[in-house]
């Protein structure tokens, strides 16, 4: 390895914010120990991106018997979007029932809930370290990361197989790049600093598998400055590394937020947009965060499933703030009684960091792998709601160079139309304009509405267009069957016309009589000769 | 001159003709015009109807008087009023106002009242298979044949209640379309500022 | 509010709220006013809380009428702002009638109709200001000249009696004040110098010092100081970042081009940069009332063509209008203009200037195709909006 790996970004984004970081609170105690619970809830999707059409499938039934890491769910095979959750404990599945989640929406998810209980009967395979994983195919390391249940730790979580199906290719101006997202730019949040402090060697273990799946040129390990010690850690394990096939870099950024977003981030990567619909691979890069790296290096080389993650337990009212190791599944309540945490003064919990995070005021709910942070703070005084002044503050600080408060006056009034045309699909909610506003308005709030009712509007467009469609069919259809019908009168009354034509030949009607009388006898005749070959066919 | 032994034509005469056929010229020359343009710009339906058709929620269920919403879209084109269309709602009187420049104004009562989007509903035990539910659907929603249960197509339904009155034993339910995680919408944040004393 | 976790957490605390920016903004404009106060006399003193309180009691009375409430919306000090803008703007000892109808009908025309804070597309201290500008055009050109130049020197309880009165029992009236001991009749600077290049004098024989204009260098030179100690409450707003500095430093800059260039066409007829920079309201106008969010342009590049065209109007309207001074009339003018100026000079939105190939947009479906296919692009679609660790 070069000596010189470590470089500081050059390039920056627009705008960004520096609030308080308040991550001392946590960072400053080691990875401790935690107490599980006894019962652990897991909700059966946990990815953000569900198939919607093809449900996660359940495979255990209550009262069955599961050991630690065992699957609870599956995907059916032409599915290929969701991952399966596992059971974080021995023991027996209690229940399988709708239990609320951390959803803004407050509807109750399908959730399976997991007594802890020794099961000595239970087979179990004997884990094994497996250093082969070169060896294997790109396909399988992709199968094995999807049946371990891993999404995007970093919050968003994203499938990670979905971000890594598509092998990187390389042109001039864009080298096929592995982003490590160490950046853990929100406020508060310390999970990623602990665990790269911990476990820089397995999390660049981590990255070295996902460039061979991927298959990538460099590694580019992006860092904010503000954590010290965590770069400090990771130098060290790239100087221990032994084969140096691959360009493995460092960059240390400024401390800004968002830095972390995945647009932001490839921006002081590489200096570049990603433009409209375009998605990081079209650059040629792949951004994965740190603790996903340390889940596929889990999955892969220890063989063990995603089953728990580091959660930065912080805040005024906790008496040990600091990172655990939590399984996914256990309470909120069950993490507030551990912490102490005096429950008249908690009126809510904040999942995630203060400026992406979600408020919850709801305790009996369970982490999932989307909760990275939990901050107990004491409300502070409610601070009031102004009207906008237009001071541009918001727009100074966007990272996607929006216009906030434009945006802000159409939610507002709902025109649609002119927020599309300021491109509100580029908003990735990252809060800088809420933080800044001095007004204090519910800035991305307002957007996350504004893009849920025209995300309605068009799906109840593409239905009225259905409908329409079928309502058309319909008509035409009904029109032809008419004319069919018409056509056919037409040439049943011809008919009729020319037979009565034909009796006008013969006024009296005589002939056809006698011509009827004929043929009554010869059909008579020709009945008794059918009924006496009939009885003497059966004697 | 020889000529001049024939002219006994008058000089006003001379003019009216020469004013005749200029005009008859321009006339026939402003026809072609006209022709030309009719055959070579056709515009292909009406475009209007054809906005308001956009315009309004392709339920199709003929609360507005009309057997459709094509029908209705004409009506509107040819002065009806907007404000026909139950399930278009207030948003639909929105921009059908703005689409034709006209005054918002209340949805009209006599023809129903804006209600959450609704789904039809078999009772399948009690459905004796008459079809006649089949023949009433407007966008084709329901399955089924003679004598055999039927079924609606859930995606398709527009919640329109024409198959309800048909269907000789009350078997048809129209339950509201359940809010999940899917469907569901992110509420608008509170106005502060509006607070009364 | 329900969502926002950022609202609930401590560090909402640490930023600037609005009632924060509108006192300190109100805090920026001490020592201008006091500057105003040590030339002018009490009159400045009197009109400032005349104003101040006016504002204030108009404001909580268009609120109890829109039955808002009305501590509240009171304590964002918007109108305790306006008032003391209006307040030093208007001639000391003007009659206390003029300040009540200007502050009135700015905060109820000019703000409250138009839907009260954040709404108003005019800044309402100026359209107050032009209101009385246009309907009184002699009491409002008549500024006092500097407190030195006068021989009766109205003191607090004179003053008092000026404003309410418009007589004394010393003083006959104000017009007695204004004229000086050699029987002429002080007016602001930049007015004197329109008045006497409308004489047929040159700007040479105006502005050179002699025994003739000794008046006018002493009383330009307060105004000089008037204008520096704006200019020095402007420079705290900007290094508080209360203002930014798009539009302060745009219209310096586009006087100065405007100005310079009229003073290369000819020195005699047309003002240097300098004088008009620091005459008249030009340093209150800059760094206090073009800066006003609510009516100004809001976008980066917008504020610097706002700006650069409030120059330019003020200018023009000095030189070729008819009033002498006309920071008002150019603001308001621009006021007009700031939503087609946002609407031209908007931001470029991440991804538009990309430096890689781009992906052309795919067209979403919407008609002529065949059912099935509607259903299948469904997946698609979403797939997009997701690229967002």
């Amino acid at each position: 390895m070069p000596k010189n790996f470590t470089s500081t970004a050059t390039n920056k984004f627009h705008g960004g914010i520096h609030p308080p970081e308040n991550k001392l609170i946590s960072s400053s105690r080691a990875i401790s120990k935690f107490d599980s619970d006894k019962y652990f809830r897991i909700q059966i999707n946990q990815s953000s991106f569900q198939n919607i059409e093809q449900a996660v499938e359940i495979i255990v039934i209550k009262g069955q018997k599961v050991i630690q890491g065992e699957a609870l769910t599956t995907f059916q095979p032409l599915d290929r979007l969701n991952v399966p959750v596992h059971s974080p404990c021995d023991g027996v599945v209690s229940d399988i029932e709708l239990f609320d989640c951390a959803h803004n929406s407050s509807f109750p998810e399908m959730t399976i809930v997991i007594k802890a209980e020794i099961n000595v009967d239970q087979n179990r395979s004997v884990t094994k370290i497996e250093n082969q994983w070169k060896a294997k195919s790109q396909s399988s390391l992709i199968n094995k990361i999807r049946k371990a249940g891993i999404v995007g730790l970093g919050g968003a979580t994203f499938p990670t197989h979905i971000k890594q199906s598509s092998p990187l290719k390389t042109d001039i101006s864009t080298p096929s790049t592995l982003i490590i997202n160490a950046m853990e730019c929100e406020p508060y949040i310390t999970c990623d600093d602990r665990l790269l402090r911990g476990y820089a060697n397995q999390i660049i273990q981590g990255a070295l598998i996902v460039s061979k799946i991927v298959g990538c040129e460099r590694i580019v390990f992006a860092i904010e400055d503000n954590k010290p010690e965590a770069l400090f850690a990771v130098q060290e394990s790239i100087n221990l590394l032994a084969e140096n096939k691959i360009d493995l870099s460092i960059i240390v950024a400024p401390t800004k937020y968002p830095s972390g977003g995945e647009k932001q981030l490839i921006q002081i990567v590489t200096g570049h947009e990603l433009a409209k619909q375009q998605l990081p691979k079209d650059l040629n890069i792949l951004v994965q965060n740190v603790a996903t790296l340390f889940a596929v290096y889990q999955a892969i080389v220890l063989n063990s499933n995603l089953i728990g993650r580091l959660v930065t337990i912080t805040g005024n009212l906790v008496d040990a703030p600091g990172n655990y190791w939590i399984p996914f599944g256990t309470s909120f309540s069950h993490i507030i009684s551990q912490f102490n945490v005096p429950e008249k003064d908690l009126k809510f919990i904040i999942i995630g960091g203060p400026l992406m995070g979600q408020k919850i005021s709801n305790f009996d709910i369970s982490t999932s792998k989307k909760v990275n942070c939990l901050i107990f703070n004491k409300r502070v005084t409610n601070v009031e709601i102004k009207e906008c002044i237009r001071c541009g503050e918001c727009e100074a600080v966007c990272p996607i160079k929006l216009l906030p408060q434009q945006l802000y006056w159409f939610s507002k009034s709902e025109q649609w139309k002119p927020m599309e045309q300021l491109d509100l699909k580029a908003c990735i909610e990252c809060g800088a304009c809420d933080y800044v506003c001095p007004s204090h308005i519910p800035l991305v709030d307002y957007f996350r509405f504004a893009k849920s009712e025209i995300k309605h509007l068009s799906s109840k467009e593409k239905t009225s267009e259905l409908a329409k469609q079928r309502f058309d069919n319909r008509e035409s259809r009904l029109t032809r069957i008419k004319l069919e019908r018409k056509a056919r009168q037409k040439k049943n009354a011809l008919d009729r016309k020319q037979a009565s034509e034909n009796k006008s030949v013969d006024p009296d009607g005589k002939k056809t009589a006698i011509l009827e009388a004929l043929n009554r006898v010869k059909n008579k005749q020709n009945n008794t000769n059918k009924i006496n070959t009939g009885i003497t066919g059966e004697e | 001159m020889e000529i001049e032994l024939f002219v006994a034509i008058p000089p006003w005469l001379v003019e009216v003709t020469q004013a005749i056929a200029v005009i008859t010229i321009f006339s026939g020359l402003c026809g072609a015009l006209l022709g030309y343009a009719a055959v070579y710009f056709k515009v292909e339906g009406d475009p209007i109807v054809e906005q308001i058709n956009a315009i309004l929620p392709q339920t199709q269920c003929g609360q507005c008087g009309h057997p459709g919403c094509k029908p209705y879209a004409q009506a509107i084109a040819n002065g009806e009023a907007i404000n026909r269309c139950p399930p278009g709602g207030e948003a639909g009187i929105k921009s059908l106002a703005n689409l034709l420049e006209l005054d918002v104004i209340p949805l009209n009562e006599e023809c129903g009242e804006e209600s959450l989007p609704r789904v039809a509903f078999i009772i399948e035990e009690e459905c004796i298979g008459c079809t006649k539910c089949i023949q009433a659907c407007p966008v084709d929603a329901i399955v089924g044949t003679a004598k055999q249960m039927h079924t609606v197509i859930v995606s398709e339904c527009t919640g329109c209640d024409l198959c309800v009155p048909p269907c000789p034993v009350d078997c048809i339910e129209m339950p509201f379309v359940e809010t999940n995680l899917i469907n569901w919408r992110q509420q608008k944040p509170i106005e502060q500022s509006i607070v009364l004393n | 509010m329900k969502n926002s976790p950022l609202i609930n957490s401590e560090i909402s605390t640490e930023t600037r709220s609005t009632n924060q920016l509108m006192i300190l903004v109100c805090a920026g404009l001490i020592p201008g006013a006091i500057t105003q106060f040590y030339f002018f006399g009490w009159g400045i003193l009197i009109n400032l809380i005349l104003c101040s309180s006016f504002a204030i009691s108009a404001e909580a009375l268009v609120l109890k009428i829109r039955s808002r409430s009305i501590l509240a919306t009171l304590k964002d000090n918007s109108a305790l702002l306006t008032g003391l803008l209006l307040g030093l703007a208007i001639p000391p000892l003007l009659p206390w009638w003029m300040s009540f109808i200007g502050v009135y009908f700015a905060i109820i025309f000019a703000k409250h109709l138009y839907g009260g804070l954040g709404y108003n597309p005019f800044n309402p201290a100026m359209i107050g200001y032009v209101l009385l500008l246009i309907s009184f055009p002699l009491a409002m050109t008549n500024w006092l000249p500097t407190q030195e130049l006068l021989i009766l020197k109205p003191n607090l309880i004179q003053s008092i009696e000026l404003t309410f009165l418009g007589v004394t029992n010393e003083l006959n009236n104000i017009a007695l004040i204004r004229t000086m001991a050699d029987g002429f009749t002080m007016a602001t600077p930049l007015d004197h110098i329109r008045t006497s290049l409308s004489q047929g004098f040159m700007l040479s024989e105006i502005l050179e010092p002699s025994e003739q204009n000794s008046s006018f260098s002493i009383n330009s030179l307060s105004w000089i100081w008037v204008n520096v100690a704006y200019l020095v409450g402007g420079i705290y707003l900007l290094f508080l970042k209360i203002i930014r500095w798009h539009i302060p430093v745009s219209i310096i800059a586009s006087m100065i081009i405007v100005s310079t260039i009229l003073s290369i066409i000819d020195d005699q007829i047309y003002l240097s940069a300098s004088d008009h920079l620091f005459y008249g309201a030009s340093m209150i106008g800059v760094f206090f009332i073009a800066t006003d969010p609510v009516s100004a342009s809001t976008t980066q590049k917008g504020r610097l063509i706002f700006g650069a065209l409030i120059g330019f109007t003020l200018i023009m309207i000095r030189t070729f209008g008819s009033y002498p001074d006309a920071f008002a009339f150019a603001v308001i003018l621009l006021n007009i203009a700031s939503p087609t100026i946002d609407h031209y000079f908007r931001p470029k939105v991440y991804g538009t200037k990309t430096t890689v190939k781009q992906i052309p947009e795919k067209q979403t479906p919407v008609k002529q195709i065949p059912i099935k296919q509607i259903q299948e692009n469904k997946s698609d679609d979403d797939f997009k909006g997701l690229n967002n660790e």
